[in-house]
């Protein structure tokens, strides 16, 4: 019986081929050829770190469009097919060599992928990764959503998932750090990953090629191990662990080994984990930093609104007349419409700058959404629709508060139509937050 | 020798080692920790609810109900005969596991000192150890099964209905909105049916074991702690698949730590009994019966259901031209015209006639909350209640048998008071809370309905609907199904349900739609609808649950 590995493994012609493709498959996908890259480096600042290196570790390089998708794919992989073999066919194969390239592929695809792991969990342990829930979507209809955004809107409904999320990735993440434990690493990250992928597609995410990518990630690693994986734990038979491993001391590079895994820890572990917990401590990635009204945020009925000089009754049918207003902490406030709303897709993803954050009114219906500034000293605000489909949907309007229940908006349009609208706040209890202190176990609840 | 060679030979010798290791010795320590996790775990494998037997000899295996499977395949384990609670506690319903456990230590001691006194001295229980695996493999193997297959066919989180739909997103429940956030994506849902099936597969089989076993505490794992973060419900239920999962993993942990990390060589020591001749052909007839029963023909049942009678959704179809979102545009109740207000607390909000025998309305004003999951084992589709369940915002479902000859509705409330027991058979698990709520609160004379079940239907009218349980496809007339119906009358006059009855009047090519009858108050009623067609973000797809179109 030979079961005794011997220090070097023979590498067949056709491993040595695919180990090149890979090499340069992999070398090809960090090659940073867009813009936007070299845009979001030189721009990497402290106070929008997070969301900079969240671009950066999940960026891909693409040609076919505005993500890497498929095509691109396709693309990187034959030309790795083409100058593998070029590669190939100009080399001199010896199993010593092969095992070295190998050993370095292995190093990089596990720093790479813990790169990404690190950063996406920590920004789901420090909850940045899932907003909370806005008074708006609280008030809108559960078929108005995209897919996407109820993928988010489900994370926030409850946070403790999404935490837990970031423990795992956070864990496999420490276990990539070191040679003898990445592949327990790798056995948790394919199967999470693998369902990040589906969940990406099902949900039609456009950045599922990164989850792809992350389980592409593993593959090294779980194939340097497969054959003793199946050995020890499907035949049950007794297996010889992997004695080899790259010398470091033979070369100048081991000098520096310690210095580049502390700065990637450094950089990775302490920053980004400081980071992300400092900003949970801040302010929200998602919605505006600018403050509203004061004491405004709430649910508000239309109890009078006045069109030029008609008067718009209470009607289901009516295109023009609000249904409802919400005011949020911050300085949004948007109206239900009896109307389709044409929706606009995100573009920005843990923003660091306020006015580009457009998670709140992307991907939704059901409701107008509008930024607003304040003037005059509380007595003014005017209104722009972010939504791009919406350029001229502006309002300024007088403001006039009566008690703390009722809100007085009167004004016009860019159009130049005049508006009068009386609000009264709703006294709205949501289930969702109601059921939590209760406990579904509750008999003869009533809401 | 060279430095080399002479770590080859010390590998040599190391491999021999282990090679002729004895394990036919245990450890004393081990001996009391195989005594107390057996006892342990055969308790926690098998049913301990008598009605689990009562179901199973009941079957009628002609005609099968995909839930006849489920049921068999979902029960109650443990010692539950010291209640529920360990010394007061529930312990957020582990207490059945700790009391099993509690009872184990006692058994396992028990057990060591029994061998003693009557100076038998065992060495080491290999061949238990395979049987134990043995069992525990096959109850978590058929119990994920069970699950998955609801999920392959994706019937446990339902598409949601049109008035789900157009419920605002505050006013579910965490539980409702993670179920619904996978039923607008049947084919997300189809995946986990099938990673479910086939790592409980993977358990039928001693190689794949290791597999199926690690996939299982991956899946539900992340279940265990969805149900905990949403409130789901079923958090002991999954977890259970961990613990059986992490037992059957026992053998290979330590091999694989000494192989991948301390970078030793290592072997997986399991012992298999050597089964010959016609116990040999025993063994593979059962496991090929069961694997026939619990994937072909399991498969066959759910397809059935989610074609026919999905699970969760009420099966009837609801009338053609009704289907649809409607604006209450009139509504008139005791002859008092209600003009359109969002505040007034009377009128209807909003309607929809969903594609099954449902109609739904919106009313500003407090109403009782279904606060299950929606869930459980009802044929009728009054029960199935996901439409309502965990929602709020004043959404009413009622249930209609439909008078196509005189244009009549025959309306039942969806919420009761008092919602029925889930999973009878399981005992556990699911939404069993509430069977003592009777004798604790007895009935509120008010809550009583107005209508009461007798007069409800006119005889006359009730010849002319025929059985409701021939209202699916052929295919799906189980016998569990015809059963549950002779008994619903019977069921139905102890109900509390509000009633209520309107003929309707289609015009306006479908787009209107006049209900004109008495309310649930004997309050004379007359609604006005008008179709809308809502411009929602999300759409069915083509993987739809039910039969409709007739």
């Amino acid at each position: 019986m030979n079961f005794i590995s011997t220090n070097k493994t023979h590498f067949f012609q056709w491993q040595s081929y695919l180990l090149r493709v890979a090499i340069i498959f992999f070398l090809l996908q960090s090659l940073p050829v867009n813009a936007e890259i070299y845009k979001t480096i030189a721009n990497i600042s402290w106070s929008t770190f997070i969301s900079d290196v969240f671009n950066i570790v999940i960026y891909l390089p693409h040609v076919f469009g505005p993500v890497s998708g498929f095509a691109d794919w396709f693309l990187v992989l034959g030309i790795s097919l083409i100058l593998a073999y070029v590669w190939y066919s100009k080399s001199i194969i010896s199993d010593e060599k092969e095992t070295k390239y190998f050993y370095f592929l292995r190093v990089a695809v596990r720093f790479r992928l813990a790169s990404i792991l690190f950063v996406a969990g920590f920004t789901k342990l420090f909850t940045l990764f899932a907003p909370e829930l806005s008074l708006s979507h609280l008030n809108t209809g559960y078929g108005y959503f995209e897919n996407w955004k109820q993928l988010y809107l489900s994370l926030s409904a409850a946070p403790a998932y999404a935490i837990f999320l970031g423990i795992v990735e956070l864990f496999a993440a420490f276990l990539l750090l070191f040679r003898k434990t990445s592949l327990l690493g790798v056995l948790f990250i394919i199967p999470f990953y693998g369902n990040v992928f589906l969940a990406d597609l099902a949900y039609e995410g456009s950045y599922f090629m990164v989850s792809a990518y992350a389980v592409l990630l593993t593959i090294p690693i779980f194939v340097y191990d497969i054959k003793k994986l199946g050995n020890l734990l499907i035949d049950l038979k007794l297996t010889s662990p992997v004695n080899w491993h790259f010398n470091w001391n033979s070369t100048a590079l081991g000098k520096w080994r310690p210095v580049l895994k502390g700065a990637f820890v450094l950089f990775f572990v302490v920053l980004v984990g400081f980071k992300s917990y400092s900003l949970s401590q801040g302010e929200s990635l998602y919605y505006p930093s600018e403050k509203g009204l004061e004491e405004v945020a709430g649910k508000y009925n239309v109890d009078l609104f006045i069109l030029n000089s008609d008067t718009l009754e209470y009607s289901p049918f009516d295109k023009q007349r609000w249904k409802d207003v919400v005011f949020e902490e911050w300085n949004t406030l948007s109206v239900r419409i009896n109307d389709s709303i044409k929706t606009a897709d995100p573009h920005s993803f843990l923003e660091g700058k306020s006015s580009d954050r457009d998670y709140e009114y992307t991907q939704v219906g059901d409701r107008l959404y509008y930024h607003y500034q304040i003037q005059n000293g509380n007595k003014e605000i005017s209104l722009q629709n972010p939504n791009p489909n919406y350029p001229n949907d502006q309002f300024t309007f007088y403001v006039e508060r009566p008690d703390s229940l009722h809100i007085n908006l009167k004004g016009e349009n860019s159009k130049g139509d005049k508006y009068t609208v009386a609000l009264s706040k709703v006294d709205k209890k949501y289930l969702l937050y109601e059921i939590k202190n209760l406990g579904r176990r509750k008999l003869g609840y009533k809401l | 020798m060279t430095l080399l060679e002479t770590k080859e030979e010390i590998q040599k010798q190391d491999f021999r080692i282990l090679e002729n290791k004895n394990e036919s010795k245990w450890p004393f320590w081990q001996l009391i920790a195989f005594r107390i996790s057996f006892v342990f775990f055969i308790l926690i494998s098998i049913p301990n609810n008598p009605l689990w037997y009562k179901q199973l000899f009941a079957l009628n295996w002609l005609n099968l109900d995909y839930r006849d499977l489920y049921d068999i395949c979902r029960f109650g384990s443990g010692v539950n005969w010291f209640g529920r609670t360990t010394f007061g506690y529930s312990l957020e319903g582990y207490s059945v596991w700790v009391n099993t456990f509690l009872f184990a230590i006692v058994a396992g001691l028990l057990w060591t000192l029994a061998l003693k006194l009557i100076g038998r001295k065992r060495e080491s229980y290999n061949s238990l150890f395979y049987w134990l695996n043995v069992i525990i493999r096959y109850r978590a193997g058929l119990g994920i099964i069970g699950f998955g297959f609801t999920k392959l066919f994706p019937v446990q989180m339902p598409y949601p209905s049109l008035g789900l739909l157009d419920t605002d997103y505050g006013d579910l429940t965490a539980q409702k909105i993670f179920w619904l956030s996978f039923g607008i994506v049947p084919w997300y849902q189809v995946f986990a049916g099938i990673l479910e099936v086939s790592a409980g597969t993977m358990l039928f089989f001693r190689k794949t074991v290791p597999i199926g076993s690690a996939l299982l505490v991956g899946a539900l794992g992340a279940i265990v702690v969805v149900n905990f973060a949403y409130d789901g419900g079923v958090h002991v239920y999954s977890s259970y698949f961990v613990l059986l999962s992490l037992f059957l993993l026992v053998p290979y942990f330590k091999p694989f730590y000494q192989v991948f990390i301390k970078e030793i060589p290592a072997k997986v020591f399991l012992v298999f009994p050597k089964i010959t001749g016609w116990k040999n052909v025993v063994r593979y007839s059962i496991k090929g019966f069961l694997i026939f029963l619990f994937l072909g023909v399991f498969f066959y049942l759910q397809y059935v259901d989610f074609r026919y009678d999905p699970y969760k959704q009420p099966s009837s179809a609801g009338v053609k031209e009704l289907r649809g979102n409607y604006i209450v545009s009139e509504f008139t109740l005791n002859g008092v015209d209600h003009k359109f207000d969002p505040l007034d607390s009377l009128r209807w909000q909003s309607a929809t006639f969903e594609n099954w025998s449902t109609l739904t309305f919106k009313v500003n004003r407090p109403i009782g909350v279904d606060l299950s999951n929606g869930g459980g084992d009802p044929k009728r589709d009054v029960n199935r209640t996901f439409e309502i369940s965990g929602v709020a915002g004043g959404q009413r479902a009622f249930h209609y048998y439909v008078d196509t000859l005189n244009r009549v509705l025959y309306l039942e409330d969806k919420y009761k008071l008092i919602p029925d027991q889930r999973n009878v058979t399981a005992g556990e698990g699911g939404d069993g809370g509430v069977k003592n709520y009777l004798e604790e609160y007895g009935i509120d004379e008010s809550s009583l309905p107005k209508i009461s079940f007798n007069e409800w239907i006119p005889e006359e009218v009730k010849s002319r609907l025929g059985n409701e349980s021939d209202y699916v496809d052929p295919k799906a007339r189980t016998t569990r199904r015809i059963r549950e119906f002779a008994k619903a009358d019977e069921v139905a006059k102890k109900e509390t349900r509000q009633r209520f009855i309107v003929s309707y009047a289609i015009d306006e090519d479908g787009n209107k739609v006049t209900l004109n009858g008495v309310d649930e108050n004997r309050d004379s009623l007359r609604v006005v609808l008008q179709k809308v067609n809502k411009d929602f973000k999300v759409s069915p797809g083509k993987l739809v649950a039910g039969e409709y179109s007739k």
